[in-house]
């Protein structure tokens, strides 16, 4: 168990050695380290996570040493592993392995790749920091870690200053997340005084009441913080950028661990939102709300990422809307199984971006079945798998969720139905698009092994990962799914039927052609759609737009002026007795004598 | 003569010694002037570790009297906040003489100022009678003038001027406040801060409220406390990176450490200034803050990026609580450390491009690697990323300032949002973008240099992840202050 300190260290000592020495290393020797670094981690995460199967899922504590200590404030370097983090362990040390292979080929012809590796061993450091911490300040440095290593991979092809701005924006727009999770962090400093994940969650249970004041406010602004990293609502609007960063990135950073954090960090909190039932409906609501907008703009975007990242926000909604509702451990069963057929689809689709000329336009691919079959076979399971068709892993996830949603309240439940719909379609909307019709033009290049086994491997695991059992009972009160019976069996056949119902629309539009999609669209509402509803102009009207004119007014600092004006009037009293002083005989000869009879004239005045 | 006697004088020996040496021996004026530093900071070292981190009171004190008729006196002494800015004053005065090589004219002259600089600022934090504080206080002064003016950028009278001007005016508000206090206090015996506290006890509360008000009137102007920061963006810009390095290191902490002294000594007015110090304190961090993102001068970015950080050591003094103002002398070190590094990146990329116009640069990351490192590390630490020592300093401040005031804080962490955006970008600007040919030939850091960011940039992220020696080190005396200055 004392290996658990170990398995954040290989991958910061991984981006130490490419960082000082990558420039002089070979690509072999480059790939090794970066691979390497996190294969050593996954062995670790594996040996430690069997052993905590193994044993009674009793929570294992790591102390490694003390970071601050001033007063009441005790920060260690320590480590918490129950079966959340764990779970959030294998996550990200096994699917975050699978995509390093995977990169080691994608990026293999890029100038950057020892940059390009330090950067993903950061990240999974800091990633690995995030899940592991046992306290909130460390698992802070985690999150700011991981935003750092989200800002330099989505800028990572840096000569681009678009790639540069939607690095910013992300960094920028996440931090607005982070200023409230900093907040609560202070707020449950100061009533609670710890920071100790488990201490703060003890004294909030026995201090605070059931919908008080504090633990609704410490409850919204982790909300706060957990949207900005997740890219729920209304913070959404940098994941579509961030599309800009290489392929594996997008797949490792955002879709299957980083942007997850947010549902992790309040699945670690969950006692403070039980005791704030208005927060914790307030995350439902977002989630609810979150996973219709992104699965409305999914439905009309061309860019293959940009389809793949509006469906990440939405079925990251999906996890907020299981956290929401109580069902703790869907939640985190999702986001599991989302790790799996999303890393899945965004590997397939760099593996189809890189055969065939770096081209992102579904509509000018087409016809790639034939020529691509492992592409397609990983695009067919993901689809099916993100679309929640029965037996594949996202079924089971999809489904606990809704179901339990539906306990709760048959209008999230509607939601979370429409949007398995939605689901549907975009998903196959993609797939019939780009692997079905007539072929284009030729592919250009074939992929190699390192390419293909974490394909193959995700497929396996976006097929059957859903059989995976998590002893997550030990960590979260009983779900409610288990607690109350089970609903009409309507409900079952509706939450089941809707996925189905949305492949058969997306194949009547894209695949047999019967119905035309350009009849049902309306410019104006695709093109609402397309932007992602609008919010990046409203921003733009609401905070920068008045950021920049104000900075621009005051660029140099109006301020001054009082004490430039101070300057000015002296050197004006300057040249008004300058002005006395002529040097004609005649005007001081006058000038005394006048000065002679008035002070004479007050002397006898007086 | 006691080790601080010892520390503060070897700057004054190698300026005196510098005095009598030709100007025309280049080699020897630099071999005396570093050496002398080099000296200064090994004592400091050592006095560093002769401190006892667990005593409160003041250690090494050295006294005699030098005018019983005022009641002045030659009094020294260290304790756990001037500790840190002692040591640091000897590190920059250090660094910034290693990087002094690009200066070539009237080099006695300059590494003479710099000694003297250096004297003024060692006495500044060692001086533990007002009158001899103020004695040092001014002694920057001097050196300062000249090295501003004599050796700056283009509009360097006009920043030597109004540096001046504007400190002048300051000490002025700043002198009147001291001359009322010590009439006080004839019979106990001199101006010493330790028996100036108890005096204080005895005036009336319009007295003590005039008095702190003067002082923060002088030490708001150095600090600067927002409105009284317009000479500061000038001078950071127009001094030679070297002296800009020593400015934003220590000259603004100087107006710190005399705002936390005059605190400790009238408790009772700084209860009633508490509201306003941290209004303003707010308002720095965020006008600041604004001005910094968008200068397009690299040098005036981090001099307002300075003014936003003061407003955090503002926040932690005016906070009054234990955590506060533990942040505030953390965040003099750690500013001390990140606006030295930036300044003196800065300073070497105008050496190469001879530009500061942020819209010049582009993609630099390709030919000065770490240049770009050491660069990012040191904006990332002024946006408080985890990690660096700029985080836990903030996050002290922060959380003082929540005890305080609880969820107005939220306002404050706009400050820390802008500062984030200004810092990425400026990294964006210097390190990504279309490669532009002129920008292909800029040589990386060398020698000197990388031994200069090295120390600044490696204790930017050394103190962020083991920050528990610094804290450790003003732990009793801040308890003690607190003692002092909590109702």
């Amino acid at each position: 168990m004392e290996l658990l300190g170990w398995i954040p260290f290989f991958p910061l000592l991984g981006f130490l050695a490419l960082v000082f020495f990558g420039r002089s290393l070979s690509k072999p020797m480059v790939a090794l380290i970066g691979v390497g670094s996190v294969g050593i981690s996954a062995l670790l995460a594996f040996l430690v996570g069997f052993e905590l199967l193994r044993g009674s899922m009793a929570p294992y504590r790591l102390a490694l040493g003390s970071w601050i200590t001033t007063g009441d404030l005790t920060i260690p370097f320590g480590f918490y592993l129950d079966s959340l983090s764990m779970t959030m362990l294998f996550v990200v040390t096994g699917v975050g392995l699978l995509i390093h292979l995977y990169a080691a080929e994608f990026m293999e012809a890029d100038a950057g790749y020892a940059r390009f590796f330090a950067y993903m061993n950061l990240f999974v450091a800091a990633m690995l920091t995030l899940v592991l911490a046992d306290n909130l300040l460390l698992l802070y440095l985690g999150w700011e870690g991981v935003g750092l290593g989200s800002y330099l991979l989505i800028g990572f092809w840096y000569v681009n200053p678009d790639n540069g701005y939607a690095a910013r924006k992300a960094f920028v727009m996440t931090r607005v997340g982070d200023m409230a999770l900093a907040l609560s962090l202070f707020l449950l400093f100061t009533e609670l005084h710890s920071l100790d994940i488990q201490t703060v969650m003890e004294r909030a249970q026995s201090e605070w009441k059931v919908g008080a004041v504090l633990p609704v406010t410490a409850a919204a602004l982790l909300l706060g913080g957990a949207a900005g990293k997740s890219a729920q609502l209304p913070l959404q609007t940098w994941l579509p950028d961030a599309m800009a960063g290489p392929t594996p990135v997008s797949a490792l950073i955002h879709a299957a661990t980083m942007v997850t954090a947010g549902v992790y960090l309040i699945a670690r909190t969950h006692v403070l939102f039980m005791l704030a039932p208005s927060a914790q409906t307030a995350v439902a609501v977002v989630g609810g709300v979150t996973l219709l907008i992104a699965g409305f703009s999914g439905l009309v975007q061309t860019d293959i990422k940009r389809i793949l990242a509006y469906s990440t926000i939405s079925q990251i909604g999906y996890m907020f809307l299981a956290l929401g509702v109580g069902a703790w451990s869907a939640a985190i069963f999702h986001l599991l199984t989302h790790a799996f057929f999303k890393a899945l689809l965004f590997l397939a689709a760099g593996a189809v971006i890189f055969c065939f000329h770096h081209e992102h336009d579904i509509f000018k691919m087409g016809g790639l079945r034939k020529a691509m079959p492992l592409a397609f076979w990983s695009f067919l399971i993901g689809s099916a798998a993100l679309a929640a068709l029965p037996f594949t892993s996202g079924y089971y996830s999809k489904h606990e969720i809704l179901l339990a949603a539906f306990e709760t309240s048959p209008i999230l439940w509607g939601m979370g139905c429409l949007g398995a719909l939605i689901t549907g379609i975009y998903s196959f909307r993609l797939l019939f698009v780009v692997f079905f019709g007539h072929q284009t033009r030729e592919v250009e290049a074939a992929i190699g092994n390192r390419m293909r086994i974490p394909l193959v491997l995700l497929s396996v695991l976006a097929l059957f990962g859903g059989l995976l059992q998590i002893p997550l009972d030990t960590v979260f009160p009983a779900s409610i799914e288990t607690t109350l019976p089970s609903p009409s069996p309507w409900v079952s056949i509706v939450t089941l039927m809707m996925p189905i119902l949305g492949l058969l629309i997306a194949a009547l539009f894209y695949l047999t052609g019967t119905l035309s999609s350009t009849a049902f669209t309306n410019e104006p509402i695709k093109r609402l759609l397309l932007s992602g509803w609008g919010f990046d102009a409203l921003y733009r009207t609401l905070f920068i737009h008045p950021f920049v004119a104000l900075t621009r007014w005051n660029k140099k600092d109006v301020l001054d002026s009082p004490y430039l004006r101070t300057a000015w009037l002296s050197r004006k009293l300057h040249d008004l007795t300058r002005a006395a002083q002529t040097g004609r005989i005649r005007w001081y000869a006058a000038s005394m004598a006048w000065g002679a009879v008035v002070v004479i004239a007050i002397g006898l005045l007086s | 003569m006691g080790i601080l006697s010892i520390l503060l004088w070897t700057p004054a020996v190698g300026a005196l010694l510098l005095a009598i040496t030709s100007g025309q021996h280049a080699a020897s004026i630099r071999w005396i002037a570093h050496t002398f530093s080099l000296l200064t900071l090994a004592i400091a070292c050592r006095l560093l570790f002769q401190f006892d981190a667990n005593q409160s009171q003041l250690q090494f004190s050295e006294f005699f009297i030098l005018n019983p008729d005022v009641g002045s006196a030659y009094s020294l002494g260290v304790d756990g906040v001037s500790m840190p800015m002692v040591f640091m004053a000897a590190l920059l005065s250090f660094c910034a003489l290693l990087i002094s090589h690009t200066i070539k004219n009237g080099i006695k002259g300059y590494y003479f100022c710099l000694l003297l600089l250096e004297f003024g600022m060692l006495g500044v934090f060692l001086a533990q009678d007002w009158a001899l504080f103020y004695v040092f206080w001014e002694v920057t002064l001097i050196p300062l003038f000249f090295l501003i003016g004599h050796w700056g950028g283009s509009r360097r009278h006009a920043a030597s001027l109004n540096f001046v001007l504007y400190t002048m005016g300051g000490s002025i508000f700043m002198l009147i406040s001291l001359l009322a206090i010590s009439q006080y206090d004839l019979e106990s015996g001199g101006s010493l801060m330790a028996s100036l506290s108890q005096s204080t006890y005895s005036m009336s509360r319009t007295e003590q409220l005039l008095i702190l008000l003067g002082l923060i009137i002088g030490f708001g102007v150095k600090m600067p406390i927002f409105p009284l920061h317009g000479w500061l963006p000038l001078a950071h810009v127009e001094a030679p990176s070297p002296v800009s390095i020593l400015l934003s290191g220590i000259l603004l902490k100087m107006g710190a450490y005399g705002l936390l002294r005059a605190i400790a000594m009238l408790p009772q007015a700084a209860q009633f200034f508490q509201p306003a110090l941290v209004i303003l304190a707010l308002i720095a961090m965020i006008y600041g803050g604004l001005l910094a993102w968008r200068q397009t001068d690299l040098k005036a970015m981090v001099a307002y990026s300075s003014i936003s950080h003061m407003g955090i050591v503002l926040l932690g003094i005016a906070s009054l609580n234990e955590t506060g103002m533990t942040g505030a002398v953390l965040q003099m070190t750690a500013h001390g450390f990140i606006a030295a590094a930036m300044f003196l990146l800065v300073g070497l990329l105008y050496e190469r491009t001879h530009t500061r116009n942020i819209q010049d640069y582009s993609s630099l990351v390709q030919v000065t690697p770490r240049f770009a490192l050491f660069t990012t590390l040191t904006l990332f630490a002024a946006m408080g990323l985890p990690g660096t020592v700029g985080f836990v300093a903030e996050l002290h401040a922060l959380a003082g300032g929540f005890q305080q005031w609880g969820g107005w804080m939220a306002l404050f962490s706009l400050g820390i949002l802008l500062s984030a955006s200004y810092a990425i970008r400026t990294v964006g600007l210097l390190f990504t973008g279309p490669v532009k040919a002129k920008m292909q030939h800029v040589a990386d850091l060398t020698g000197p240099e990388m031994l200069t960011a090295g120390i600044l940039v490696g204790g930017i992220v050394i103190l962020g992840v083991m920050p528990q020696p610094l804290i450790a080190l003003s732990e009793a005396t801040i308890t003690h202050l607190y003692t002092l200055v909590s109702p």
